[in-house]
């Protein structure tokens, strides 16, 4: 029997969690993979845990789906409040959680090409680093510059629990392990969200990547299927309804 | 607390305040005879949903409303349905020259401020000149027990007789030319389409002090004629621009139905000047709200501006 290769497995299960053994990847698991958000659906606790090499700086994002926004910004003209012209964002992200093992500033600093690298380049103009939109914004302030219209997007977010910023994480500097809960409100958009960390191992820059989804289930499906699929028939159908129950409680009430 | 998702709206919300929401604007529905839209937008608002899903699922809640009270002053003899029906084909007329003067201001890019400034300009003249007349009728009332709305009437009357094709209005007892409740409707219905409302608080008024109609049927009317608007915008925003959560309809339907019939009976304990005195007072206070949002600093100077919808 050759001990060779059992000597060495031996030998790395030895050095494994608390030795500081450099993995040259990262682990990434978001638990449940899948929330369903039904009839009664008001928000889910995601667990987020993974491994990295141990003490090697981390940066998790979770960003939820991407869309183009419009945003306004409102001025005072003849004594009242108006929208100026609108500014587009393109993929601005209708969820965004961030966590790390350094100050955020720092992490954005270490892992700003891999944020480029996996088309997250913007994604710092919405976090804190670059300083979330004062509410006293200037009056006379002409415009938002492209950076302060992403903060200012990305104090609508805060203001619904939609961007979360101060996620406590679990990690424990010997074995590289981490883990962190992450709350979805129930405004939070449906659709797939990216769990991305950044790390480093062997002197290299690690990404590992994993995703969940938020969709519509059971009768809350159907309905938006129907209202967006047929939407001739669910008019009708939320008429006819309408004038049903008017009817039988007119009827009821009127005896 | 238990809360339901809503499929279109994308939020969840607490039920019971969504039916106390749906009781509370039922019961002015019923009250007196308005459709409510102008404070159940702002209020679905405020917790959360949407404001195109709030205009959407409030007109379908709207029809379920307004029928049920329908149905309660048509059993009290309270609905003039050959008035209903004039005011029905102006109405028609108006909120389709409305759909094309809300794209044309849309274009412009300050339809909202548009909407905004109308509705004070409305709700104010409206608020005050009901104010005063309820004040008026209530004094003389106290004076001696003469009808109020019988010496109001006697004004306008002059100007509505010399009007082309007088008809006789048996229900309302008014004879009266069809132009005016056909033109009336043309203008609440441009109204309607450009702020996306029933009309209800411009139309009671109107058919008070324009039409010379008596106050208790006005409100059978009125909910008659916002029956009609509200199902054809139901059908127009679920087909257009699918802005109708049925769930928040329903929910809102459940609260606003009870709401109404025990707004129709408080309605008809109460006077007809004292009616238009409390709904006076509750289109002033709107205005004033309105007048602070529009003059008053926001909280944040940033919105998300929401393609289409009011």
């Amino acid at each position: 029997m050759r001990l060779g290769p059992v000597i060495k497995l031996l030998g790395l299960l030895v050095l494994l969690p608390g030795q500081g053994f450099a993995l040259t990847s990262a682990t990434i698991n978001a638990n449940p993979d899948q929330i369903r958000a039904g009839l009664f659906f008001d928000g889910e606790t995601v667990t987020i845990s993974g491994q990295r090499s141990a003490g090697q700086p981390l940066l998790l994002l979770i960003v939820g789906p991407q869309q183009t926004q419009q945003i306004a910004r409102l001025g005072k003209r003849n004594g009242i409040w108006m929208k100026g012209e609108p500014h587009t964002l393109q993929r601005a992200p209708g969820f965004l959680a961030v966590t790390g093992s350094k100050p955020l500033a720092e992490l954005i600093k270490i892992f700003d090409r891999p944020l480029a690298a996996s088309g997250l380049s913007a994604i710092p103009e919405y976090l804190p680093t670059k300083g979330i939109v004062n509410e006293q914004v200037d009056d006379q302030q002409p415009a938002a510059t492209s950076t302060g219209w992403s903060r200012a997007y990305a104090t609508m977010l805060k203001k619904q629990s939609l961007l979360l910023t101060d996620v406590s994480l679990q990690d424990n500097a010997n074995s590289g392990q981490f883990s962190t809960e992450i709350h979805l409100p129930s405004s939070a958009p449906p659709g797939t969200y990216r769990v991305i960390v950044f790390t480093r191992g062997n002197g290299q820059l690690i990404t590992a990547t994993t995703r969940f989804k938020l969709t519509k289930s059971g009768i809350v499906s159907r309905l938006e299927r129907a209202a967006f699929d047929q939407p001739v028939l669910y008019g009708i159908a939320a008429l006819l309804f309408a004038l049903m129950v008017g009817w039988v409680i007119g009827i009821l009430f009127n005896r | 607390m238990i809360h339901i998702y809503l499929p279109i709206a994308e939020v969840s919300v607490n039920l019971l305040l969504l039916l106390a929401i749906g009781g509370g604007v039922g019961f002015l529905s019923g009250l007196f005879g308005v459709g409510g839209g102008f404070l159940l937008t702002p209020l679905l608002i405020f917790v959360g949903i949407p404001p195109a899903i709030a205009v959407g699922s409030e007109a379908n809640q709207l029809v379920a409303a307004s029928l049920s009270g329908v149905i309660a002053h048509w059993r009290g003899g309270r609905v003039d349905l050959r008035m209903g029906i004039m005011l029905l084909v102006g109405g028609l007329i108006g909120s389709t020259l409305g759909v094309s003067i809300f794209a044309w201001l849309r274009d412009s890019g300050q339809i909202d401020i548009v909407i905004k400034l109308l509705y004070v300009v409305l709700l104010g003249a409206i608020g005050a000149m009901m104010m005063v007349e309820s004040v008026r009728a209530n004094l003389k009332n106290l004076r001696n027990k003469e009808s109020a709305e019988a010496d109001e009437k006697t004004g306008a009357a002059t100007w509505r007789q010399r009007l082309p094709w007088q008809m006789h209005f048996p229900t309302s007892n008014v004879t009266i030319s069809p132009l005016l409740p056909i033109g009336l409707g043309v203008i609440v219905g441009i109204l309607a389409a450009v702020m996306g409302i029933g009309g209800g608080f411009i139309m009671v008024p109107a058919m008070i002090y324009l039409l010379g109609m008596p106050t208790a049927i006005v409100v059978g009317t009125s909910l008659f004629q916002i029956l009609f608007v509200a199902s054809n915008v139901t059908l127009q925003q679920a087909m257009r621009v699918q802005t109708v959560d049925v769930v928040l309809a329903l929910l809102l339907m459940i609260g606003s139905v009870l709401g109404a019939q025990i707004g129709v009976r408080a309605g008809a304990r109460l006077k007809g000047e004292e009616l238009r005195f409390l709904l006076a007072f509750i289109v002033l206070a709107v205005c004033g709200w309105m007048v602070f949002n529009l003059t008053s600093k926001p909280d944040f100077l940033f919105t998300l501006v929401t393609a289409g919808g009011h």
